[in-house]
């Protein structure tokens, strides 16, 4: 069961109130507890001792709190401080004015008149009782004079008589030494006569001695009790000096006034002398009672100030773990109050917030797993892809994009659309395209571009489509490319091939006829005409028959081009390869050879016979286009290229290269610059490479001659393909179907 | 610094005592038991010497009560010594205007006695003859017990308002070094 926190206080103001009141009442005359007085001061002293102790200890505890700015400590310092300065004020006020009231209280008691009114009582009393004290020792004297007469054998009887006519109450003779000689006494309790002091004795050795004295003997305390009696020493002169002890009772009325005048005197001196004392004791007993009880106080406003700023400090705490995104604790509810309401709100707050946060992060997970999604597909996909921001700043671009424009677009990723011109200014068109398309602000749009660089011509499908958001609003731009140069390329082969098996059907069968024809006319007409006409026959019949010849060669290279037999891969050692077709060209044959073939190189798979034809090709080719002596340089080395390492395998002579305008069409079929040959011999080997997976291209800024540049992939990077158009072509598709779809 | 400045300061002052006797104070001078069939007789002799603020507050009517202990007490070596029997008796002086006597209550006994001086009443409170203390029948100390008589002033019989300041004051805390004797059958 859980005791209620105002019960707690009360309670513990009630522990507090009891040693006060205790100690209060302690200082009541009459109490009975006056005698515990100094126990229950120092219970209270130890109390407020305690009480400065957890004080203490909890103004420390407030000022780490506030030293550690620890939640909530501010406001428990405020109220602290307000609490103390409140409770204080009108504490001291009550105690100034208190302190004042009891010392001048005390002050009122003693006065002046009083002093003299109880020294005149005094005195008076002393006078009256001088007065019969007086008498007494004179009757005293006539008894000693008559006890002189007296035989000391009935000194005895006479003490006796003596006694009863003077009415002592008790006459002693006494040595001087106070040795009891005789004793005659009124009462018949007392074994003993009442001695005298040896001190008296001394006094009266010299005269007489009469005193208002106490009765000595038993303590009596029953009220009306004769106190005082007066005592008499007179030294006698008999047969030897002795002293006359007589005592005589106060009448009751006097002895009773005497105790009256001597009780209210003393306690009245007794107050003066005390007053300094009393003042100081009430101040001690009032200031520990202001002090108990604000201590008392204060401690209790700790308590309940602790328990008012635990839920503030438990929701600056919950506030600063929200801040920080811990949004699954939750607060305990410790009041029933408005701050209970506060940290249940807080609860619910904080857990619609955990809601909202867990469904944010689920929508977020979604989003990053579609990102990561379309970044996967988008690395994956031979297409490359650009987007736009609204700005047409470059947004985001995948690896292919990198490889097929050739721009690394780490280093412009958030920069505009023209630092893609500035990075490959090959790419000075495209980037003009894309504008002018943008510009026109077009739904989605496709178009092809012609990309050139020092590699060759590249043609690039580029569908463009805007980026919606989720308003409908645009957002940019979305750019996909495709490289349909092979796609084209294996179209413009595919035409080639078919125009030359039509070359070779519709051409080569009317060329044997024509042939046997012209052969037959000569042998007819031959001796039907005359010597000259027979000349001229004859010329024109052989020239006829060598040019279709010349036809059938040529109809027969076609024939070839479009049906080059299948690879016939095997390893393949390149520097034995090129030695083998460079031994075929003596040096008479108008042909220097200089190697700079790597030794390292690694076996490649490839078709021996096909690449033969590559080197024979370009060793024609240049040895067509030179006059001799030409130099051919053959250099063979390993390359880091995108997708892998490959082998460059340069040929380059130092004629009169290529003319500017015959570069972009030195790889087409029928295309030469040479007087001689059918203008297959580039194409032919531009086919093999590619059959290969490689590339070739003519290197414009060779300015010696011409200068073939072959890539050739190593077998390890790429699988072996039976026919690189094909395999364009197959590619192309997807990514035509992505583009249109 | 400052802690050593304060022994200092303490060392001074016990050395002053020691040096500058009070003038003031309680002696016990002799002291004696007498073991009887159901009592012990008390004999001892004892110097007061009260001080001026005590003089002054038995003047002003203060009754002042001295109290003397009487024990018999066996060593221990580990512990402090055990207490086997103890007697305490209260002697209260006071002052009486009218007859300007001192009063000398023997409150154990509940016998008093006056005196014109307080010299003389003093003395007399110092002479303890043959004083019987109850015993219980046949009780007898062990061998190696001692006797111990000690004397004070007794603060807690002050009037309640003077209680505090006599227990902060010098010339208020007044009581004898412990009297010791081994005890002989």
């Amino acid at each position: 069961m859980r005791i209620p926190f105002g019960f707690l206080v009360l309670f513990l103001f009630g522990i507090i109130l009891i040693p006060l009141h205790l100690m209060s009442s302690a200082t009541q005359k009459a109490s009975e507890l006056n005698q515990w007085y100094s126990w229950l001061l120092l219970i209270n002293v130890l109390g407020s001792v305690l009480l400065l102790g957890l004080v203490g200890g909890n103004i420390w505890w407030l000022v780490r709190q506030f030293r550690k700015r620890t939640a909530g400590s501010r406001l428990a310092l405020k109220m602290v401080l307000l609490f103390v300065i409140l409770a204080l004020t009108p504490a001291s006020i009550v105690f100034y004015y208190s302190y004042q009231f009891l010392h001048r209280s005390i002050d009122s008691w003693f006065d002046v008149e009083i002093d003299r009114a109880m020294e005149s009582s005094l005195e008076l009393g002393k006078a009256a009782l001088d007065q019969r004290m007086q008498g007494l020792l004179k009757r005293t004297r006539q008894l000693a004079e008559d006890l002189e007469d007296v035989p000391e054998k009935v000194r005895v009887i006479e003490l006796n008589r003596l006694r009863d006519r003077s009415g002592a109450s008790e006459l002693t003779l006494l040595t001087r030494r106070g040795r009891i000689v005789a004793t005659s006494s009124a009462g018949l309790d007392l074994i003993l006569p009442s001695m005298p002091d040896p001190s008296l004795l001394s006094l009266a050795r010299d005269g007489a001695y009469v005193s208002l004295d106490p009765s000595p003997g038993p303590v009596v305390e029953e009220k009306g009790a004769a106190l005082f009696q007066v005592r008499v020493l007179l030294p006698l002169e008999l047969e030897q000096p002795l002293f006359l002890q007589a005592l005589y009772p106060l009448p009751g009325r006097i002895n009773a006034l005497a105790q009256t005048v001597e009780n209210a005197y003393a306690h009245y001196q007794q107050m003066a002398y005390l007053r300094r004392s009393l003042k100081f004791s009430f101040s001690l007993t009032l200031a520990l009672t202001l002090l108990l009880s604000m201590l008392a106080s204060i401690w209790a406003a700790f308590l309940s100030i602790r328990r008012i700023v635990a839920p503030v400090k438990m929701l600056v705490q919950g506030t600063r773990a929200v801040a920080q995104g811990n949004l699954d604790s939750r607060l305990p509810i410790l009041q029933k109050d408005d701050m209970g309401f506060l940290v249940s709100s807080f609860n619910t707050m904080t857990t619609h917030l955990a809601r909202a946060r867990d469904e944010a992060e689920r929508s977020r997970r979604q989003v990053e797993d579609q990102r990561a999604y379309l970044e996967t597909v988008l690395g994956h996909l031979s297409s490359g892809v650009l987007t736009l921001s609204d700005q047409t700043r470059l947004r985001t671009a995948n690896q292919a994009a990198e490889t097929l424009l050739g721009v690394d677009f780490s280093t412009i990723i958030g920069k505009p659309l023209r630092s893609l011109a500035e990075a490959n200014p090959a790419l000075a068109e495209l980037v003009q395209l894309i504008r002018s398309r943008l510009l026109e602000n077009e739904g989605v749009w496709q178009e092809e571009v012609i990309i050139k660089d020092q590699q060759g011509q590249k043609v690039l499908l580029c569908l463009g489509s805007p980026l919606l958001g989720a308003d409908g609003h645009r957002s940019g731009a979305v750019l996909v490319f495709d490289d349909i140069t092979a796609l084209v390329q294996a179209q413009k082969y595919a035409a080639w091939s078919e125009m030359a098996r039509r070359l070779a059907h519709e051409i080569k069968n009317p060329l044997t006829p024509i042939q046997l024809a012209a052969e037959r006319l000569e042998r007819k007409l031959k001796p039907q005409v005359s010597r000259a006409g027979g000349e001229v026959l004859e010329r024109s019949t052989h020239t006829i028959v060598q040019q279709v010849e010349a036809l059938k060669t040529m109809v027969n290279a076609f024939s070839e081009y479009a049906r080059l037999p299948k690879l016939q891969p095997q390893p393949v050692a390149m520097s034995i390869l090129i030695d083998e077709v460079i031994a075929l060209y003596p040096p008479d044959s108008g042909v220097e050879f200089q190697l700079d073939l790597d030794p390292q190189l690694p076996v490649i798979l490839a078709d021996p016979l096909r690449l033969r034809q590559v080197l024979h090709n370009l060793i024609k080719n240049t040895l067509e286009a030179c006059a001799p002596p030409v130099e051919v340089k053959i250099s063979l080395h390993l390359v880091e290229q995108r997708g892998g390492k490959g082998i460059e395998w340069v040929v380059e002579d130092n004629g009169p290269g290529v003319a500017p305008d015959q570069v972009e069409h030195i790889f087409d079929p029928y295309v030469t610059t040479k007087s001689r040959g059918t203008g297959l011999g580039l194409a032919i080997v531009r086919k093999i490479v590619e059959e290969h997976g490689g590339t070739i291209h003519l290197d414009r800024q060779y300015q010696q001659g011409a200068r073939f540049v072959i890539r050739l992939p190593l077998e390890s990077e790429r699988p072996l393909q039976k026919s690189p158009a094909t395999r364009r072509v197959r590619e192309g598709q997807p990514h035509s179907h992505n583009v249109t779809g | 610094m400052r802690h050593l400045n304060v022994l200092i300061g303490i060392g001074l002052w016990l050395c002053s005592l020691l040096v500058w006797p009070q003038e003031y104070g309680f002696r016990v001078r002799h002291a004696s038991l007498s073991f009887q069939q159901d009592a012990i007789a008390l004999i001892a002799g004892i110097t007061y010497r009260f001080s001026d603020t005590l003089i002054e507050a038995l003047q002003h009517g203060v009754p002042l009560t001295l109290t003397v202990t009487t024990s018999i007490r066996q060593p221990r070596h580990w512990l402090w010594d055990d207490t086997l029997w103890r007697r305490k008796l209260n002697f209260r002086i006071q002052y009486y205007p009218l007859s300007q006597m001192y009063r000398v209550v023997d409150e154990t006994n509940r016998f008093q006695r006056s005196f014109p001086r307080l010299e003389t009443a003093l003395a007399a409170l110092g002479v303890l003859d043959e004083i019987a203390l109850p015993v219980d029948e046949g009780w007898a100390p062990p061998r190696n017990s001692y006797a111990q008589l000690r004397v004070r002033l007794n603060i807690e019989r002050l009037p309640w308002a003077l209680r505090p300041l006599a227990y902060f004051s010098p010339e208020w805390r007044l009581y004898s070094s412990p009297y010791r004797w081994q005890i002989s059958k």
